[in-house]
């Protein structure tokens, strides 16, 4: 257990000040429901980009990432470049003129606008529900910490940062969730950068790192069996049977990159509405573009901490409910933190972690209050009420939210697996959206009919595999087409499943029933209308140009850790 | 937050908590400087007094630069 001292506690007490302060600032400059739900739509592109990233930087990602690096080594990169450079780039350059220039306040809203209600209110309804899963699994995994290094008591941590996170959302809305998202984005990097450049420091550089991990890794197996490389990312892949994932090249390329990893970040509204917030077509342009250079850089605070701790912190073991939390791969981070920080950076690291999952909590709470105000509640129960009414209506389901949240924190206490499990939530409701969403924007064709079908079959397929599967129904080697698959490749899988299905359902039933005449589609669809555009600038200032030096990194960087 | 000149930038307010814990590192690191930690490893680098020097610098740029009523181009 971590030994805190009064700097240590200082800085955390002026964290929960502090984000309450900015809450209180901002509480005066919200007036309206589109300044709650929507920033006022004034976002400049770094503010809206380093958000869009920080809402997926939370500490559950954090230490999910390190225990899965311990776990597999460097493929859990996978996650950080191939899983979401890509699609941060195609949300860019050819979703958001779509997004802004629809004027919508959600994805579901985009798909009201495109394929019409039953679609708007199945979207909204899965995604109510999968954030409130979400935002309970952030509260859990920040009370467990507490509880684990801290000594501090589970359910008052929990009660305390969620009446935090309540307290600033309701008074400033998605701007304070904002705010305090840019502030955990640079407490994150201040004070974990440290870790990888002691950890490297005392390992003895890069070099000695390989080795170590090579000795660690040759430990572990078992005497006749082939040690496993842990060190590169692609060339391990050609069999699930020689990387420690039981991956195949497949599974990463198709199922992380091209379903889940595009799908979460083009249509899950969480990290979508940040962007919304851009004040302009440029700016909303240039938002997730700014963001896919923080991500790329985001492993060496996630991915090489794992693979220090993989060389220095031999005796960690999978989470189950036989072994305490800080024994976990989970802990490795914050035993790294430990091993470490003194006094003060401990304060500091602690710190980051809490705001990481506090911004969590807040981001999924915002974007609930978003899609339950105006996507249901709005569109169901009340649709012509004044802007103040749905202004309340907002403060008061954020309240609600919170509650529900904190509600499925204890059923989250029942499951072991937590990243397995936000895996399994965005195979569900996210890969599937993906095809809907492709479907719809490139493919004037699709119809109203096809949108939904295709959207509700290919989440009934994505569950239906996962139950299948955990009952031992379906054996996953026919959904992985891997002997040694892990849960992680079922998960994959599944996802892909699940997009084939709707795509597939997508196209049948389009072809078999009526389109919208294209005059309804102009600023919906490519090939609908002209594709907006963000007017003459000079060649270093347009989006493509920084989309392109991105893309160049993310290839450079997959060719070194081939 | 915006661009708008009536209100406090998100960046100067980065700066804000940047500065107050990169002081507060700071001061602890000199701290250790005279009174060594033991039982952390790397601790005679003194990284941490290095660490707080930086954030505080970090946070005195974005407090500078995005200063209320600051003449913007």
């Amino acid at each position: 257990m971590f030994r805190l001292h009064a700097v240590d506690l200082f800085i955390i007490g002026f964290y929960f000040v502090f984000v309450l302060g900015v809450g209180w600032y901002i509480k005066h400059l919200t007036k309206t429901s589109k300044d709650f739900f929507q920033a006022g739509r004034r976002q400049t592109a770094w503010i809206a980009g380093v958000s869009f990233i920080a809402a997926n930087m939370g500490a559950l990602e954090l230490m999910g990432w390190s225990s899965a690096t311990y776990q597999y080594g460097m493929l859990a990169v996978h996650w950080y470049w191939i899983g979401a450079i890509p699609a941060i780039l195609f949300l860019g350059i050819f979703m958001m003129p779509f997004y802004h220039v629809s004027r919508t306040h959600s994805v579901p809203g985009y798909l009201k606008l495109r394929f019409g209600e039953p679609t708007r209110i199945l979207s909204a309804v899965t995604f109510v529900v999968m954030t409130l899963l979400a935002s309970g699994i952030s509260m859990y995994s920040m009370g467990l910490v507490l509880e684990t290094f801290l000594g501090w008591d589970f359910n008052t941590s929990v009660a305390i940062t969620a009446a935090t996170v309540c307290a600033y959302v309701v008074m400033g809305g998605l701007t304070s969730a904002i705010f305090n998202e840019i502030i955990q984005f640079c407490l994150i990097w201040a004070g974990s950068m440290l870790i990888p450049i002691i950890g490297l420091i005392e390992v003895g550089g890069w070099n000695n790192l390989v080795q170590k991990v090579g000795e660690r890794a040759a430990a572990l197996t078992a005497p006749g069996e082939p040690v496993l490389d842990r060190l590169h990312i692609w060339s391990t892949m050609g069999s699930g049977a020689d990387n420690p994932m039981g991956m195949h090249w497949l599974g990463i390329a198709f199922g992380l990159c091209f379903v889940i990893s595009a799908g979460y970040w083009t249509g899950d509204f969480l990290v979508v509405q940040r962007v919304l917030t851009a004040k302009d077509l440029r700016s909303a342009k240039m938002a997730p573009i700014i963001g896919s250079y923080f991500k790329m850089a985001i492993p060496f605070i996630v991915i090489l901490p794992g693979l220090i701790g993989f060389a220095l912190l031999p005796d960690l073991q999978p989470a189950s409910a036989g072994v305490s939390p800080s024994e976990s791969y989970n802990a490795v981070l914050p035993l790294l933190m430990q091993r470490y920080f003194g006094p003060g950076m401990l304060g500091l690291g602690m710190v980051a972690l809490i705001a990481g999952f506090m911004s969590g909590m807040a981001g999924n709470v915002s974007a609930f209050a978003t899609v339950w105000t105006y996507d249901l509640y709005r569109s169901l129960i009340r649709p012509e009420a004044s802007d103040r009414h749905y202004l309340r209506m907002g403060r008061w389901c954020t309240v609600l939210g919170v509650g529900i949240s904190i509600a499925t924190t204890y059923i989250v206490m029942h499951f072991s697996s937590i990243m397995d499990y936000m895996q399994a939530l965005f195979s569900f409701f996210i890969a599937p959206l993906f095809a809907t969403l492709l479907r719809g924007m490139f493919w004037r064709r699709t119809t109203a009919t096809a949108g939904f079908w295709g959207l509700l079959l290919g989440m009934t397929t994505s569950i239906g595999i996962f139950m299948s599967v955990r009952l031992e129904v379906l054996d996953p080697r026919y959904v992985t087409m891997s002997e040694n698959a892990s849960a992680m490749a079922v998960n994959m899988w599944q996802a892909g499943w699940s997009f084939i299905v709707n795509f597939v359902v997508t196209v049948v039933l389009s072809l078999l029933t009526t389109p919208k005449p294209l005059a309804e589609l102009k600023g919906l669809v490519y090939g609908a209308s002209a594709v907006p555009h963000e007017g003459p600038e000079p060649w270093y200032m347009r989006p493509a140009f920084w989309a392109w030096v991105s893309l160049g990194i993310f290839v450079i960087l997959n060719i070194t850790f081939w | 937050m915006t661009e708008d000149k009536k209100q406090i930038s998100i960046w100067f307010m980065a700066g804000i908590i940047l500065s107050v814990y990169g002081l507060t590192i700071t001061v602890t690191g000199i701290y250790h400087v005279f009174n060594p930690l033991e039982v952390v490893v790397g601790a005679d680098m003194h990284l941490d007094l290095l660490w707080g020097i930086l954030m505080t610098a970090a946070g005195a740029i974005f407090l500078w630069l995005q200063r209320p009523g600051r003449p913007t181009s």
